[in-house]
């Protein structure tokens, strides 16, 4: 994952270096940039971003990627670079950790925690970067569908039940799952379990000049009526 | 206190309360137990047919009255995904259905007065600021609560919560489902954005930590950002003076050591806690007044007044002082604490 995100961004930025003619980068980067904090205001605006220290391994890299554009951006000034923050999607068919995670039999969740989640429905995610490919405005745009869903109210649409677990024993509780061959997590995800994460998309709306069609509770309903249709 | 007060429980009366022993004073409290019993009966017909625990307990409920009825197949709606909350996580229907248990505390426990409803603005935003005390929100509520009961335009005013709420399990998914936020500026001011009504309470950390003693002696009101907050939304400021909250928790001595342990910003020692445990968190039920003062306009400052350093302290003092004179006032009117 390390590899092919950094590694690769920064074999691109040298080949960038090398393309005269380049006009326009937009990045498909992510949200996880924020992390996930209990203390955090409940939406992120791009502004936002160092005002938390970097907590997991995703986190360290996301920012890494972002600073290596900066950078190019700052010694380019010709070229307008555009860094997407995506939060998790969700769509028909797409495996990510979020639906994974949501097509278990059960979903751990922190006992006594309803984080507020927010994703994107993947159609606004492929649309929002069409619009932004169009109309690159510079420095990073949140890519959100508005709104939040609790994690508790997520489960119960998508068909599924909740596995409480005490928060100082979900670690143990979902390493002893990996090594019995089951779902994995990673850091990052565990912290949105906890603690959820929302983000602001006025730039999104108002500078790129898209809205997105879904909210978060749409994409989610959406998601569960094709996946129970599937199955 | 009126109606809906202890003894008659959240419910009304059934309609048909042609059985049972309906005896002076608790006219409920038969009924109520035949009610329960047939209700147990269905249920465990329901169960012995094979039904699913949901479809059951629907089953038993026609043994209950109208109002119960109604709250049971809300639960179960619940169960089921069938709600909503709006993008803070505040879920109307929840705050329905714990509406009874902080409707108790507020006429029967600590028995609010409330004075000046009316001068809350009915509609758009507006900026509730208060003094706090206790760890626990309640005084939150109690405003809540007022406003529901005493203001001609009822609505569910939002509030900062202190951030260390947001760690704990249960106390953060409550708090959140009921009307709280994270206290930051980035949340004030877009729910105000959003014409919420925002309940702060400026003296944050400090004031819920104070002494015995020292109650209703106002603490320094941060750096002003709650005025900074009011001006650049151009929302009024409502001093609110909460007169009872500071005797529900009396903090008689403080266990630095311990509250560092836990992370917590202090560990209170009350009469009763940690004395009795768990229940060591019960409120004491003192006597309450909650008073709205007249609204302060910010809006003519322009946002730019938020940069005024000057002017930001000048209305922070004000709204202080205003409050601090309310509290007196209050406190002489209301008489003794308990009784």
């Amino acid at each position: 994952m390390h590899d092919v995100n950094v590694i690769g961004t920064l074999q691109l930025l040298a080949a960038c270096e090398r393309t005269p003619t380049l006009r326009t980068i937009v990045v498909r980067g992510s949200a996880g940039v924020y992390g996930a904090e209990p203390h955090a205001p409940q939406f992120f605006k791009e502004e936002m971003a160092t005002l938390f220290p970097l907590r997991t391994r995703f986190q360290r890299d996301v920012a890494e990627i972002e600073n290596y554009f900066d950078t190019y951006a700052r010694r380019h000034t010709g070229v307008s670079c555009t860094m997407l923050r995506y939060q998790p999607a969700i769509g028909a068919g797409l495996r990510t950790q979020m639906t994974r995670y949501l097509s278990q039999p059960v979903c751990p969740t922190f006992m006594g925690f309803d984080p507020r989640i927010q994703l994107v429905d993947i159609d606004d995610a492929l649309e929002a970067l069409v619009a932004a490919v169009w109309n690159p405005v510079r420095g990073a745009v949140n890519v959100a569908c508005p709104g939040t869903i609790g994690l508790a109210r997520m489960i119960r649409l998508a068909g599924k039940r909740a596995l409480p677990i005490a928060a100082p024993l979900y670690g143990t509780v979902t390493s002893t799952g990996r090594r019995l061959g089951l779902d994995t997590q990673s850091d990052d995800f565990e912290r949105l379990l906890h603690y959820g994460r929302g983000v602001d998309t006025r730039r999104l709306t108002d500078e790129v000049g898209y809205t997105p069609r879904r909210s978060t509770v749409d994409a989610v309903e959406t998601w569960a009526e094709q996946a129970k249709a599937a199955a | 206190m009126n109606g809906r007060g202890a003894g008659s429980g959240p419910w009304p009366l059934p309609s048909d309360a042609g059985r049972g022993a309906s005896s002076g004073r608790w006219p409920l409290r038969g009924d109520a137990l035949l009610t329960a019993i047939d209700f147990m009966r269905l249920l465990r017909a329901g169960l012995d047919a094979g039904l699913e625990l949901p479809e059951a307990l629907t089953r038993g409920a026609t043994a209950l009255p109208r109002d119960a009825r109604e709250t049971l197949n809300r639960i179960l709606d619940r169960v089921d995904g069938d709600y909503s909350e709006d993008e803070w996580g505040f879920d109307e229907g929840f705050a329905e259905l714990v509406e009874p248990f902080f409707a108790f505390l507020y006429e029967s426990w600590w028995r609010v007065r409330v004075v000046g409803a009316e001068r809350v603005p009915a509609h758009g935003r507006a900026l509730l600021t208060a003094n706090h005390a206790g760890i626990l929100p309640w005084d939150a509520t109690m405003i809540s609560m007022a406003l529901l009961r005493e203001h001609p335009l009822p609505r569910y005013p939002r509030f900062l919560v202190l951030n260390w709420a947001f760690d704990l399990p249960w106390i953060s998914a409550g708090m959140r489902k009921v009307g709280g936020v994270v206290a930051s500026p980035f949340n004030a001011m877009r729910l105000l954005e959003q014409d919420h009504l925002v309940a702060v309470f400026p003296e944050g950390v400090k004031g819920t930590g104070k002494p015995y003693s020292e109650r209703y002696r106002l603490q320094r009101f941060g750096r002003g950002g709650f005025v900074e907050i009011a001006l650049r939304t151009g929302a009024p400021i409502v001093p609110v003076a909460v007169v009872g909250s500071e005797e529900i928790y009396p903090k008689v001595a403080d266990l630095p050591a311990v509250a560092r342990l836990i992370g917590s910003p202090y560990f209170p020692v009350t009469p009763t806690f940690p004395l009795l445990g768990p229940l060591g968190i019960v409120p004491l039920p003192s006597k309450w007044r909650i008073e709205f003062l007249d609204p302060i306009e910010t809006a003519s400052y322009g946002p730019e007044g938020a940069e005024d350093r000057a002017l930001v302290l000048e209305l922070s003092e004000r709204v202080r002082d205003r409050i601090q004179q309310a509290l007196y006032a209050n406190l002489v009117r209301r008489g003794p604490a308990f009784i």
